[in-house]
């Protein structure tokens, strides 16, 4: 049980004794009348609010510090907060699936690379300048043979043949 | 300046904010303290810290704003401190104790009753004499003038848990002080003993 809830039988009060005033009692109970305040408390509590915030050091205060936010703004801060926080941890998983690009090496490789040269190419050419003389030394060997025509025989028949584009044609 | 705004400045330092309020509402918190504790070494001790507290936590306060004025705040907070001083010091009254000391109460010098500063002690001693829920409900009501929706919101309890709180210590102090009443109280002596 509550200590401090009396186990009285009386637990449904008349409804119209309730809120009716008891001017009597009242006028009793008024002859009761508390001490006055002293200065005394009023400068202990005075003391003690300025210990508490005047004196507080600067990072104390900005530590415990309150601001006060309406509610749709701070609703949206949570969201845009919670919004990148998940994209940010999407990110960062798919980067993980993917395998990390390997350290660029340095790798030296000879090739052989073709060095054009200059070649120098002499002809020598032999230009015939007028119409050679018959005493003037032999004939050159490129003249063509003479035809002995002694032996000819003419045919008995004459077969033509017309040749047109490399086709043989009768 | 409404006390909400009063306690916000105070709470971030404005002094002549938090001594406007403290000015407002220090009465009603010793008063209160005063007459539930019946020390008045008590009652400084609740009235102070019940401020201190007021100006440490400004956010218990901002969080009740909508149902609860600083005035019914502060009367809880002071309420809870006295209750917890009262049950460290152990000096609530039992509901045992009741019948014994309402013998004591009838017994009293009828001649005494005539002094002023007699009467009052009477009162004072009748009124600590009520369990301590009922005390509350007593003084809230008949010194502070709460409304019995304001004692609700200050005892955590509902109207008709103060209303039977309220007529029980109603008719508690009848009998104790029976003697002081100028003509025969019509309350039936017997039944408020059960």
């Amino acid at each position: 049980m509550n200590y401090l809830e009396e186990n009285s039988p009386d637990r449904n009060p008349k409804p119209a004794d309730e809120v009716v005033e008891d001017r009597e009692l009242k006028n009793l109970v008024g002859e009761w009348s508390p001490p006055a305040i002293t200065s005394s408390l009023d400068q202990r509590i005075l003391t003690s609010y300025r210990r508490q915030f005047l004196h507080r050091p600067a990072w104390l205060r900005w530590l415990t510090g309150s601001i006060s936010l309406p509610a749709p703004v701070a609703a949206a801060a949570a969201l845009l907060l919670c919004a990148t926080s998940y994209l940010a941890a999407r990110k960062a998983t798919s980067y993980s699936l993917e395998p990390a690009p390997a350290p660029p090496t340095v790798k030296f490789v000879e090739v052989p690379f073709p060095v054009v040269q200059q070649k120098i190419v002499t002809r020598v050419v032999y230009k015939q300048i007028g119409t050679p003389k018959a005493k003037e030394g032999p004939a050159p060997s490129s003249l063509p043979p003479r035809i002995d025509l002694a032996d000819f025989r003419p045919v008995s028949e004459i077969k033509i043949i017309v040749s047109h584009g490399g086709n043989d044609e009768k | 300046m409404t006390d909400e705004r009063l306690l916000e400045q105070a709470a971030s330092g404005d002094e002549t904010a938090f001594a406007v309020i403290y000015e407002r509402h220090r009465g009603l918190v010793f008063r209160f303290a005063y007459r539930l504790s019946q020390s008045r070494e008590m009652a400084e001790e609740i009235t102070h810290d019940c401020f201190l507290s007021l100006i440490k936590e400004p956010q218990r306060f901002k969080t009740q704003e909508q149902r609860a004025s600083l005035r019914t705040y502060l009367c809880a907070a002071a309420r809870n401190l006295a209750f917890k001083r009262l049950r460290r010091a152990g000096s609530e009254t039992a509901i045992d104790d009741f019948s014994e000391q309402l013998a004591t109460a009838e017994s009293q010098e009828p001649l005494r009753l005539l002094l002023d500063a007699e009467i009052s002690e009477a009162v004072r001693k009748a009124i600590g004499e009520l369990p301590p829920l009922q005390r509350e409900a007593l003084i809230l009501f008949e010194y502070e003038e709460l409304s019995l929706a304001e004692i609700a919101e200050v005892s955590g309890a509902d109207v008709g848990t103060v209303k039977s709180r309220l007529h029980r210590a109603r008719q508690r102090l009848r009998i104790l002080l029976a003697p002081y009443f100028k003509e025969g109280v019509g309350i039936n002596v017997e039944r408020c003993r059960l």
